[in-house]
């Protein structure tokens, strides 16, 4: 049981990755995300020189694909813009992949 | 993604918390450097923790419509107006040129403004353009890189926006009193080449509360933690919308 949802989140990290990937290239366009492998280490200021307009129209683009469950304003709420701008796409998946993932009824009880 | 059409150009706007009832927020960038980012990756969310919420990208600015024309006061309280008819009286956070617009629509569109929080005025003796020649050399803009400076000279070159800044009537103090009529903040950073106009607006309006920050034009970015501290601790805990007449 706990193996098969270990790899259930893996899948789902994956597929959040790549909606966030496919989001970036709607966003910035695919030119300028030429020879660019998004992982989850790829930071959005330093390596994919995202301008912060652009993290704006990121996050509007993930709220309206995974609807109300992504809160980006009390996601960020706690950083600077320093902090915003300088994380990796890790961190945003795995906020992403948290909101989207039913939590186990066990685990709710806690 | 949010885009409305109006006055003839499309517009970006967020809203954060759009379901949280009373009294919106709405909070206005600067020209040039600004866009919604400008609030929304510094105060916005924090203050969206207890209010609703409205961003605006202004016309030429962020992802809204570059259009040719229409960037005095005038006709961006008009764009104001009318990006935000759908929202009970509300409170206006502004930033630089956004605070000057803000000044416009109070006056012009009556009964619309619940209070005010404005964060670097350009109400001073320094010329418009002047002011935002010493800006443009600040080196806290964190929010601009390369192709945001591309952005701004796009929209220097393609539009009206620097005849039309010019072309802009000063703020006298007659106009600064306005600002007296009701719950109003200003807030300057001691290094910016506007600071100057806290003071006028302390001389003008006794009512008014002002603060100054050490820090630069760009204080919403660079000092954001006071900022948002100054703004929620001003606008109070939320109420809920009551009946106006």
């Amino acid at each position: 049981m706990n193996k098969e949802r270990t790899a259930d989140a893996a899948d789902t990290a994956d597929m959040v990755l790549a909606e966030v990937t496919r989001m970036l290239v709607e966003v910035v366009g695919e030119d300028f995300l030429l020879d660019v492998e998004i992982t989850g280490d790829t930071t959005f200021s330093e390596d994919l020189a995202l301008e912060s307009i652009e993290f704006v129209a990121l996050a509007e683009k993930l709220q309206q694909h995974y609807g109300d469950r992504i809160d980006f304003a009390a996601f960020i709420a706690d950083m600077d813009l320093t902090e915003i701008m300088s994380m990796d796409v890790g961190t945003l998946v795995d906020y992403v992949q948290g909101r989207t993932t039913p939590v186990p009824w066990e685990d709710r009880a806690r | 993604m949010p885009y409305t059409n109006v006055r003839g150009a499309r517009f970006h706007i967020a809203d954060l918390a759009p379901r949280r009832p009373g009294e919106p927020v709405v909070m206005l960038h600067g020209l040039f450097t600004g866009s919604i980012a400008s609030w929304y990756l510094t105060a916005a969310p924090a203050i969206s923790a207890t209010r609703r919420v409205r961003l605006v990208d202004w016309r030429g600015h962020g992802l809204s419509e570059r259009t040719p024309n229409g960037y005095g006061t005038a006709s961006m309280a008009a764009d104001l107006e009318a990006l935000t008819a759908d929202l009970p009286p509300f409170a206006i956070v502004g930033h630089s040129y956004g605070c000057l617009v803000a000044l416009r629509f109070l006056q012009t569109v009556p009964g619309r403004v619940r209070r005010m929080v404005l964060v670097e005025p350009p109400f001073n003796e320094v010329g418009l353009s002047e002011g935002l020649r010493a800006v443009r050399g600040e080196p806290s803009g964190r929010l601009r890189n390369g192709s945001a400076e591309r952005r701004m000279r796009a929209l220097a070159d393609t539009t009206t926006v620097l005849t039309d800044l010019a072309a802009e009537p000063p703020v006298t103090d007659a106009d600064l009193r306005s600002l007296d009529g009701g719950p109003c903040l200003v807030i300057g950073g001691r290094n910016s080449p506007f600071i100057s106009s806290v003071d006028r607006v302390r001389q003008a309006c006794p009512h008014v509360r002002a603060h100054e920050l050490a820090g630069g034009h760009e204080i919403h970015v660079s000092h954001a933690d006071e900022v948002t501290a100054l703004v929620t601790g001003f606008l109070g805990p939320a109420r809920a919308e009551v009946a106006h007449g």
